[in-house]
């Protein structure tokens, strides 16, 4: 039997099937580059809270980062916070990060609140690359002083200090 | 050496498919055409197939972007591709395998109208829809899309390894009519089945905090057999390979389909494939995870009371959102396939010798068209095709098909099956104008198999 034609281009084409150069590697220089956004901590506290004492302070485990591979590609952590202080006092909150021995870590900027300043907002960005240490954060402390004595009848007041959190962390690291 | 076979495999591997096979459908009285109608006319007196080597077909096809858009060499930054790449697909978009293997297949004509036929084949089918919401979530994160809502029920996906015993009938009524049914024992080594998901994914800006995270509605399940045996992972792909003849997890199914001619030259048919379930019963593992979740963040209190506000938010989560684990059994559908066409005959008359020694006149060419469709499990996928046949001699025939699918709009598909005494091989392309450049290629594939027949 005479064989086709068609027959060579069938296996020509099967055998010498191509494609344009592909380059596998450059899977290697592929960046995350996520962000994630999260709400941290908020609470509304009264000069009732500071009868006692000119400060309270409360802390929590935060287990944002509690994992390898955040660990591993953490770029930086940003933090941000809106304050409004109904207070007729100024008020000092100061935010410390903590390990998961309670150890100091990285303390943000002490945020000072004018009284009555119902629109104060801060951000921090905290770079990895300098403090590799927060990349064990564990626990966050925040501490609040009220300037100025506190009298009996000051407390009798309703405006509070709300004040709220959130964080967002950003991986740019090289897969 | 070891180089030349990988690239061998991948070249290969690209250029398989099958699960659509519009080049095999009514092509050359092949015996694997009983496979996609057992209602096909056959013309032999008996078939063998060679075993292992009668029927190999894989498919890989991918919607939404081809494989140069991510590794062509063209300077532009992997970062830019992959942004770009993942900015264009939908959750239509998908990913699917599907590679056949027969490994026995057999037929003769027990009287003057009926052949019956007898297979085992193994089977790897499983389609992974590509959720751009999560995609999205997981290479840029929710930073940048504050408000939008993450569809959790884009996730989707079913995959299946099992082994088919078969055995058909093709019954020819008359002159005109053919008609013939397949029933099928599923032996299923092993399935994953994740559908009918729900919920949402939302970050927006807060009113007791800066921002407020919420899960709604949630409700994931993925449903898995032959995986996990004890909770141990089954890798070896020897126990994967016993399972799938006869492993317990065990189900049933049909084929039917017809072939009618009204008039010697105008012919009608078509099949409807692998309607059937299989019933998961051994090495299961269910995991689901139901409800929905407000995280507003960690409302400080600043009282005496020392409060563990981490584990409360734990807990709260865990007592909203139940996720749970389960062994209980569960039943999964095949993806049923349709498939019809019309053909028309023309040309030159032959004559053939048939199965029972008398002659039949057939024309040189012929050309029609045929519709295929599948159920998935997100939507139906459709496929058209028109398709030219002719004949060189008795022993050699050709087929050439344009298809336009979910994967490509001009998919050109090229066949040939050749008689040399009593050995039948065939040897079919999809997707020809690609193989100069198969990366850019959404779907290729070839199928062959070798097959003895005796007439």
């Amino acid at each position: 039997m005479k064989f086709p034609k068609s027959w060579y281009f069938f296996f020509c084409t099967i055998f010498f099937s191509c494609s344009q150069v592909l380059d596998f590697e450059q899977v290697q220089a592929y960046e995350l580059n996520a962000s994630y956004t999260a709400p941290l901590v908020f609470f509304d506290v009264a000069l009732a809270n500071f009868l006692k004492t000119a400060q309270v302070i409360e802390k929590s485990d935060v287990k944002f980062l509690n994992s390898f591979f955040i660990k591993e590609n953490l770029s930086k952590i940003e933090l941000k916070f809106e304050v409004i202080n109904e207070l007729n006092r100024d008020v000092n909150i100061q935010i410390l990060l903590l390990d998961n021995e309670d150890s100091l870590l990285y303390s943000l900027e002490t945020l000072k609140i004018a009284a009555k300043n119902l629109e104060y907002q801060y951000q921090e960005v905290v770079d990895i690359a300098v403090h590799q240490e927060v990349k064990n954060l564990a626990g966050i402390k925040i501490l609040i002083n009220v300037e100025g004595p506190i009298v009996v009848n000051d407390i009798s007041d309703t405006p509070v200090l709300r004040f709220k959190s959130g964080l967002t962390i950003h991986f740019g690291t090289a897969l | 050496m070891k180089k030349s076979l990988l690239i061998f495999t991948l070249v290969f591997i690209l250029n398989s498919n099958a699960q659509h096979k519009a080049v095999l459908y009514d092509f050359a009285s092949l015996p694997q055409t009983l496979l996609i109608n057992p209602g096909a006319e056959i013309n032999y007196k008996s078939h063998f197939g060679v075993p292992l080597t009668s029927g190999w077909y894989g498919e890989l096809g991918l919607s939404g972007f081809v494989l140069s858009d991510l590794f062509v060499a063209n300077g532009v930054d992997i970062n830019q591709k992959i942004a770009t790449i993942a900015s264009g697909i939908s959750p239509n978009d998908n990913l699917k395998l599907n590679a056949q293997i027969e490994v026995l297949s057999a037929g003769y004509w027990r009287n003057n109208n009926t052949y019956l036929s007898v297979g085992f084949y193994q089977e790897f089918e499983a389609i992974i829809y590509l959720p751009n919401d999560l995609i999205t979530l997981g290479i840029e994160g929710n930073s940048d899309y504050l408000s939008r809502v993450f569809e959790l029920s884009q996730i989707n996906f079913k995959a299946d390894l099992l082994g088919v015993m078969h055995i058909g009938i093709s019954k020819k009524i008359n002159e005109k009519l053919t008609i013939g049914g397949r029933f099928k024992i599923y032996s299923s080594a092993m399935n994953i089945t994740s559908t009918n998901n729900t919920g949402t994914f939302t970050t927006t800006l807060g009113s007791n905090n800066t921002y407020t995270s919420a899960l709604a509605k949630v409700n994931l399940n993925v449903k898995s057999s032959g995986i996990y045996k004890n909770d141990l992972l089954v890798t070896a792909p020897a126990v994967h390979l016993k399972n799938s003849f006869f492993g317990g997890n065990l189900g049933a199914g049909i084929d039917v389909g017809f072939t009618y001619h009204s008039t010697p030259q105008l012919q009608f048919s078509a099949s409807l494939l692998d309607v059937g379930f299989v019933k998961h019963a051994k090495r299961i593992k269910n995991i689901s995870a139901t409800g929905s979740f407000n995280f507003e963040g960690l409302e400080f209190e600043y009282t005496a009371a020392k409060r563990n506000y981490w584990k409360e938010l734990e807990d709260s989560f865990e007592e909203q959102v139940r996720t749970s684990e389960n062994q209980k059994s569960y039943s999964s559908w095949r993806s049923a396939k349709l498939n019809a066409a019309i053909k028309y005959s023309y040309g030159e008359k032959r004559s053939i010798k048939c199965y029972d020694n008398s002659h039949k006149n057939v024309y040189k060419n012929a050309f029609g068209a045929q519709l295929y469709s599948i159920f998935r499990p997100l939507k139906q996928q459709f496929a058209f095709t028109g398709f030219y046949e002719t004949s060189f001699s008795d022993a050699v025939h050709a087929k050439i098909t344009y298809t336009i699918d979910d994967y490509s709009y001009a998919n050109i598909g090229l066949g040939a099956a050749a008689q040399i005494r009593n050995i039948n091989c065939y040897v079919i392309l999809d997707n020809i104008t690609k193989l100069l450049d198969v990366s850019k290629a959404n779907n290729v594939s070839l199928q062959l198999g070798f097959n003895f027949i005796f007439n």
